[in-house]
């Protein structure tokens, strides 16, 4: 969809094809109504023969970046170099360190081109009026991130999808922007205490039985994001993990129907197979398996142990386990419950601690969305 | 050349004629004015611009947008109409300036040059009888012109930002100055890299956060509240002194602090110097000047000083740092920090910049006139207002 100009009057201006000016510097966009063209400032040294056609560009939001948080984007399981990741505030700035550099630059040009012909978003804000000369962030939140994908360096760009990969950057703190929502309006609990990239971003993607859950999409897309309580955020993340437990159900499901079909008419073996299903009916039994038999590699949940024990200290809740060696079936089940069931007798003090809770929930889950495995 | 309409403008208080004229016509109107037009950016080269398609409709008979000419020099006593404008200008039109056309006029008169050399007589005189239309404004009110434009969105070939601060800025250029100073405009097409040269842009952007007492940059709209004090300063003929004087006062120190640091340089090949190798190259940026002319406007605000020569004679008497290096390392420190941190770079270093002239010269801080702690003194207040 076109950037869109509210020109008054109900009338909206669509711009279209920008061409550069280097006179300005700035990209030039014509209104699809053939009135005066409209400049968008860009400072940037122009680079020739930068087709951005050759790009997959997404919006994302993130709160806590610096300007020159530019970094190179690899995919995971091969590693190999796809792209660049980078605020948008640097593709129009010439104050940091990458302000020179061509590879960063063409980046910058072939995103900041497909920007300008409006990606997929139409919740773009409109300026109220029509100037001739605006900035990019007359149309984009200042809080925009830019991660930008060059096409040849997928083996399957026209299969791709970004929304495979929506866990590994919510694990850095990025939110894909939301068509219809506004990201000014994430919720500031949730920008914050992410993992720091380093030299580099790593993307994996989640796992098969996950990545086309459109559930999932939406879950971690527009519910979290704007959930405004821990209490909120604890739940939803939750459904995540019911959605991978009820998977595996699913799967002793279909091997206890064809256990049962092969066991011949005798009780005592049916009964067998009937207390194997039983047993792994149990909600406490099916999440100690999801973390200790189907993460692989397994994931590091002692944030998410630690979090969850304090406030069960808080709640009074004994146990017979020490506390580092605790499964999730004694930290983080307790939790869930305490929840689900008994959320009136929690005092509003302890209420506080499922902050650090959701943060260490939001990792666990990231990180299980793409290790997840039902063999 | 035919008058088809006069009509007044109430805000700008001038006349504006639309004219419908033969190219021929308007280049030997114009072909004198070309040189010296002060208003505009320079010529756009790129052979693929969107003036090589303009070129070619003009070719087809396309009927370009009207040209935007003013005539200066009208003394407002004399009495035009429809029959006597036209000789007017055409006797006076040395002192036509190109207010919004110039590009397109270019494309003219490479189009004429191009098709005068193809010897096609049919083609050349189908080019010279094609019909343009310009207006000109006599009796011209500059900042009016210029407010008309930006509120109008005349023209069909916007100017950016920039060009728009260079306009309306652009009578202080000529403000005479010392001998030393050299204002850099971006038509000159060179960078301001020696001793007393200034960026023009960077100049007239400290003096505007002067005149605002606000270092961040100038915003689209802001441009006409700009306009409007301008206007209302002009009134007054003092804002040309005050020019002047804040230009001089920066290059005073930008020269001392060079003076006072024994102009040394920081040498590790190895590092980056986000701020500058030496001391001018920290402070002679477009952050540094807007920060300068902010804090000396709030020093003022505050009584702290009374103006450009306290300004003036503080940097004459600036402290000189026991260790030259370990000052410019630590304003090279803090730039890092910035850059690792802000998320609008730019707009931190002028911050940082504002709090550190403030500390630099107020009489009544315990930096004054200490260019080495008032860094660390910035710095701090920079942290408590940011983080």
């Amino acid at each position: 969809m076109p950037l869109q100009l509210d020109a008054g009057g109900g009338s909206i201006l669509k711009l279209a094809n920008p061409k550069f000016d280097e006179g300005a510097p700035a990209f030039l966009l014509s209104p699809t109504d053939g009135s005066g063209e409209v400049y968008l400032d860009y400072p940037s040294p122009f680079q020739e023969n930068v087709p951005y056609s050759d790009y997959l560009v997404y919006a994302f939001t993130k709160y806590d970046y610096s300007e020159g948080d530019i970094y190179e984007l690899y995919l995971k399981s091969d590693e190999k170099r796809i792209g660049m990741v980078f605020p948008l505030q640097a593709a129009v700035s010439r104050d940091h360190e990458k302000a020179d550099d061509v590879r960063f630059l063409r980046f910058a040009q072939g995103a900041f081109m497909a920007l300008c012909n409006g990606l997929d978003m139409a919740h773009l804000r409109q300026p109220g009026s029509v100037q001739r000369s605006l900035s990019i962030f007359d149309f984009y939140s200042p809080n925009t991130i830019v991660v930008c994908i060059f096409k040849p360096q997928l083996a399957d760009a026209a299969n791709f999808r970004i929304q495979h990969y929506l866990a590994s950057f919510l694990r850095y703190g990025y939110f894909l922007q939301e068509p219809t929502l506004d990201p000014s309006k994430i919720a500031p609990e949730v920008r914050d205490q992410f993992e720091e990239p380093g030299n580099r971003i790593s993307i994996e993607a989640m796992a098969s039985e996950m990545r086309e859950v459109a559930f999932i999409t939406h879950l971690l897309q527009v519910l979290l994001p704007y959930a405004n309580t821990p209490l909120l955020r604890f739940f939803y993340l939750y459904q995540i993990v019911e959605l991978m437990m009820g998977t595996l159900l699913e799967q002793s499901f279909a091997e206890f129907k064809t256990r049962l079909a092969a066991t011949p008419a005798a009780a005592s073996g049916i009964r067998e197979v009937i207390e194997e299903l039983q047993d792994q009916l149990s909600e406490k039994k099916r999440i100690s398996k999801l973390f200790g038999q189907h993460m692989k590699p397994a994931i590091d949940l002692s944030d998410l142990r630690s979090s969850c024990n304090d406030f069960l200290k808080s709640l009074g809740t004994t146990f017979s386990t020490p506390e580092d060696q605790r499964g999730v079936n004694e930290f983080l089940y307790p939790v869930r419950n305490a929840l689900f069931h008994n959320l009136r007798n929690v005092e509003p003090t302890n209420l506080a601690k499922l902050d650090e809770i959701a943060v260490a929930m939001r990792a666990a889950v990231c990180d299980s969305l793409v290790r997840f495995s039902v063999t | 050349m035919d008058v088809l309409s006069k009509l007044h403008d109430g805000r700008i208080q001038s006349d504006n004629y639309l004219f419908e004229l033969s190219i021929d016509e308007y280049l030997n109107l114009v072909k004198g004015v070309l040189a010296q037009n002060e208003f505009q950016r320079r010529r756009v080269s790129s052979s693929k611009s969107i003036y090589s398609l303009l070129k070619q409709d003009i070719q087809r008979g396309c009927v370009i947008p009207p040209i935007v000419l003013a005539l200066t020099a009208v003394t407002g006593k004399e009495h035009f109409d429809k029959d006597n404008i036209t000789k007017y200008i055409q006797d006076n039109r040395q002192n036509l300036v190109i207010l919004d056309g110039l590009q397109r006029t270019y494309s003219l008169v490479d189009l004429y040059s191009e098709v005068q050399s193809t010897g096609d007589d049919a083609a050349i005189n189908s080019l010279k009888g094609h019909k343009i239309r310009v207006e000109i404004y006599v009796g011209i009110n500059r900042l009016g012109i210029l407010y008309r434009m930006l509120t109008l969105n005349t023209g069909q070939t916007p100017m950016s930002l920039r060009q728009q601060i260079e306009m309306l800025y652009l009578d202080y250029a000529k403000t005479p100055v010392s001998q030393s100073i050299k204002l850099i405009r971006e038509v000159d097409d060179k960078a301001a890299v020696n001793f007393g040269e200034y960026n023009f842009r960077e100049v007239i952007e400290g003096f505007n956060s002067y005149l605002e007492r606000n270092e961040l940059p100038i915003e689209r709209a802001d441009l006409l509240e700009n306009i409007k004090s301008l206007e209302k300063l002009s009134q007054e003929n003092a804002q040309r002194d005050i020019f002047k004087d804040y230009l001089e006062a920066w290059h005073t120190f930008i020269e001392q602090i060079g003076i006072k640091t024994n102009q040394v340089a920081l040498t590790d090949l190895e590092q980056t110097f986000p701020m500058g190798k030496t001391a001018p190259q920290c402070f002679k940026k477009a952050q540094a000047i807007t920060g300068f002319g902010a804090a000396v406007g709030r020093l003022v605000d505050f009584r702290l000083i009374g103006g450009f020569t306290d300004i003036q004679n503080a940097a004459l008497d600036l402290t000189a740092p026991s260790d030259a290096i370990a000052f410019i390392e630590e304003l090279n420190k803090v730039g890092s920090w910035i850059n690792n941190n802000a998320k609008r770079i730019g707009n931190a270093q002028r911050m940082f910049y504002q709090y550190y002239f403030r500390e630099l010269f107020n009489p009544e801080g315990t930096q004054f006139k200490n260019p080495a702690l008032a860094v660390d003194a910035a710095f701090q207040k920079y942290l408590s207002q940011n983080t």
